[in-house]
């Protein structure tokens, strides 16, 4: 069994070391977003699966890491075949290592992506507004696997309105979800999670901005409009028409935190 | 004039027909400012209160809990006036008098839910945490610095009043029960009780919180203990006696009866009189004791800690009919007509399968209650008149007097702090009528979703 992590044995010379040795195996990377493995057949890999993507899309991705521990097993043990071994493939995955390079991201991808700073108009394709009005709140690594466009692709939509400061990459591991109860409201609102006054500052100064919470119950997930009110420590207060339909009643648990708006 | 005379004087008006027929107006204005909460919104406050029962040991931040506090205004309010005072009433106004009774707790509803929400929306907040609430602060800060004198003056009469509906009745109440059915000698109980009211006492209010979310359902299972074995025996007689409540709810003759075995016959001012009564002093709503208690629930809007005032009235109404309908349907009513109250008590209990002793100990479990919970009164009552330091001092005298009360004397006192009991509504009353719009504002902003904005401190 091999292991290590990708910053200090990067995953080109790991996969042409595998392969110069014509081993058969799978690599496992655990990335904190997702799990990559690339299975290999006498050196070459025969198929890939990483978060929901397959094949030379998952092996894209992966090829995009600099950092996340990796463990090789020599056990093969899939049937399936995603990727065609051979020559050509080969030139195309270094192709992808290649590509990455001279994409600038942060190299921690589980930064949450936010609007940024930059106001006023900007010339922006159908394809990159596209792209920015899909990935804000998203982590770096959830935006490259759940785009309409390849993760290197999206990865190069992303680093241009990273650098144009459309977008901005922030940590929000510091938040943690606050387990709160709920609490009814009454009259006629709707959308709004009203939440202590000291949380909704600490969840402001975090997010840097505007923010909109997730809420999430045993089934499902909302998007709500914080509202701060005083005394609701431990408390998130729900209008009844949200309720109803969220199906919670006053007393019910549940996780909520901040996304940029 | 000397001072028993005049005290006598004082204490006939403030218990008297005309006191009454303010504590019904302020009650009816009160419901009208906010909307009957008492009837159109009875929904929603045992949905906030009951409703929310698993909640109860979840704070909003501040020292006890919306729940706590109610059950310190609880444990003060069920006390035995729920019992004796009830037999009372019946004995004095026949069973007409419970019709009235329940109009008198309907109005009060209103009353007591405006003096929670009131509690709240003044009540000053430290930076240790600590709350010091009340009529006296919402008298204070909603009525201006020119009516200081007369929030001073409501704290006053607590502070005083507390030794004697809040300790010497109530000690008193615990040394006869204890002394009468289990020969528990009266220097005895006042050893316990001042002992235990004094470590209560001496922790604060989470320390009252904590004893009165014990002793409120501890007194509710007690109750039920007592009451449904006679409830059992006298199940036949129950919708008679319902039906009575109704038909002699005007005027009641009884070709013979009564303590004196005479013929006895009562207008409907003797009936009211003795209801209304009962139905005002049972639950203390104008009072505004139990204000001082939920304005130390934090909580993200004063109505909503104004449901838990509806729903402490609305248990009381279950206990004091309870036991109203029970006496009567035990018939036991006709002897006593006139008579003693006590006396009509043991008789009523004296069918229980465990005897009076049921009830000697559901007394004294309920004046002990009373008494911690009265005791934070007053100790508030002094803090507000004298600032923090007087704390201890009050504290020890209260603990004194609580171990003399079981060995009765001081009736004179006794009797002068149940006239400043009485006169506390008056503040409190005045400052109903002033801020009665107020709640009505904040009643109708909780409705329609809008946050509480605290008044700014002065």
């Amino acid at each position: 069994m091999l292991s290590g992590n990708l910053a200090e044995f990067p995953l080109l010379r790991l996969l042409e070391t595998l392969m110069g040795t014509a081993r058969g195996g799978v690599l496992r990377i655990e990335h904190p977003s997702f799990v990559g493995s690339i299975y290999l057949e006498g050196g070459h890999p025969i198929h890939a699966e990483a978060g929901g993507l397959r094949g030379l899309e998952a092996l894209e991705l992966l090829a995009g890491l600099k950092s996340a521990p990796f463990r090789f097993d020599s056990e093969p043990n899939t049937r399936e075949r995603s990727i065609e071994p051979g020559l050509e493939t080969h030139q195309l995955i270094v192709h992808q290592f290649e590509a990455w390079n001279e994409i600038k991201l942060p190299d921690n991808w589980t930064l949450t992506l936010q609007a940024g700073s930059i106001q006023g108009p900007t010339q922006l394709s159908p394809l990159e507004a596209s792209v920015l009005a899909q990935v804000q709140g998203k982590s770096l690594a959830q935006a490259l696997m759940s785009g309409r466009l390849s993760p290197l692709e999206t990865a190069q939509v992303l680093s241009k309105l990273l650098r144009m400061g459309l977008l901005e990459a922030r940590n929000h591991l510091a938040i943690e979800p606050e387990p709160l109860v709920v609490l009814t409201l009454y009259g006629g609102g709707q959308g709004v999670a009203a939440i202590d006054e000291e949380l909704f500052v600490r969840w402001q100064g975090l997010v840097g901005g505007g923010f909109m919470v997730r809420l999430r119950t045993k089934n499902q997930e909302a998007t709500l409009r914080p509202e701060p009110r005083i005394n609701m420590q431990g408390r998130v207060g729900l209008f009844e028409r949200d309720l109803r339909q969220l199906r919670l009643s006053r007393g019910v648990s549940v996780k909520v935190w901040p996304e940029a708006r | 004039m000397d001072i028993l005379t005049l005290n006598d004087y004082v204490n006939r008006a403030v218990y008297g027909e005309w006191m009454m027929l303010v504590f019904i107006l302020v009650g009816l204005y009160l419901s009208l400012r906010t909307g009957f909460p008492q009837l159109l919104r009875l929904g929603v406050a045992l949905r906030e209160t009951l409703g929310a029962i698993r909640e109860r040991f979840l704070s909003f931040g501040g020292q006890i809990t919306p729940f706590q506090a109610a059950m310190v205004a609880m444990s003060a309010t069920i006390g035995t006036g729920h019992i004796i005072g009830m037999v009372g009433a019946v004995v004095l106004g026949g069973p007409g008098a419970v019709l009235w009774m329940w109009v008198a707790y309907l109005v009060g509803m209103a009353t007591k839910f405006s003096e929670a929400v009131l509690a709240v929306h003044f009540r000053r907040q430290y930076t240790d945490g600590s709350v010091l609430g009340g009529p006296m602060v919402y008298i204070r800060y909603g009525l201006g610095r020119r009516m200081a004198w007369l929030a001073a003056l409501f704290a006053l009469f607590t502070a005083i009043a507390a030794f004697g509906i809040g300790n010497l009745s109530q000690s008193g109440a615990v040394g006869a029960a204890l002394a009468q059915e289990f020969n528990v000698p009266p220097a005895v109980t006042g050893l316990l009780v001042a002992l235990l009211v004094g470590i209560l006492l001496a922790g604060g209010i989470r320390s009252v919180a904590r004893f009165a979310q014990m002793i409120v359902p501890l007194k509710l299972v007690l109750f039920l203990l007592a009451i449904l074995p006679l409830i059992v025996i006298h199940l036949e007689s129950l919708p008679a006696a319902l039906a009575l409540v109704f038909s002699s709810a005007l005027s009641f003759q009884a070709a013979a009866g009564g303590a004196a075995g005479a013929a006895v016959s009562l207008g409907l001012a003797e009936i009211l009189k003795a209801g209304v009564g009962r139905g005002i002093f049972a639950n203390e709503a104008g009072l505004g004791s139990a204000a001082i208690a939920h304005a130390q629930a934090q909580v993200d809007h004063p109505v909503r800690q104004g449901f838990w005032g509806l729903t402490e009235m609305l248990l009381s109404l279950t206990v004091t009919t309870l036991m109203a309908l029970t006496f009567i349907a035990s018939g036991l009513w006709q002897r006593f007509l006139g008579g003693d109250r006590v006396e009509a008590a043991r008789a009523l209990f004296a069918e229980h399968p465990l005897g009076v002793a049921m009830l000697g100990l559901m007394l004294a479990v309920f004046a002990l209650g009373t008494m911690v919970s009265w005791g934070f009164y007053g100790e508030e009552g002094a803090a507000y008149l004298f600032g923090e330091g007087i704390r201890w001092p009050y504290r020890l005298t209260f603990v004194t007097f609580a171990f003399v009360g079981p060995m009765g004397g001081l009736a004179a006192l006794t009797s002068v702090a149940d006239t400043l009991n009485g006169l506390m509504a008056i503040p409190n009353l005045v400052a109903l009528l002033a801020l009665g719009g107020l709640v009505g504002r904040l009643v109708r902003e909780f409705f329609s979703g809008m946050p509480w904005q605290p008044p700014e401190e002065d």
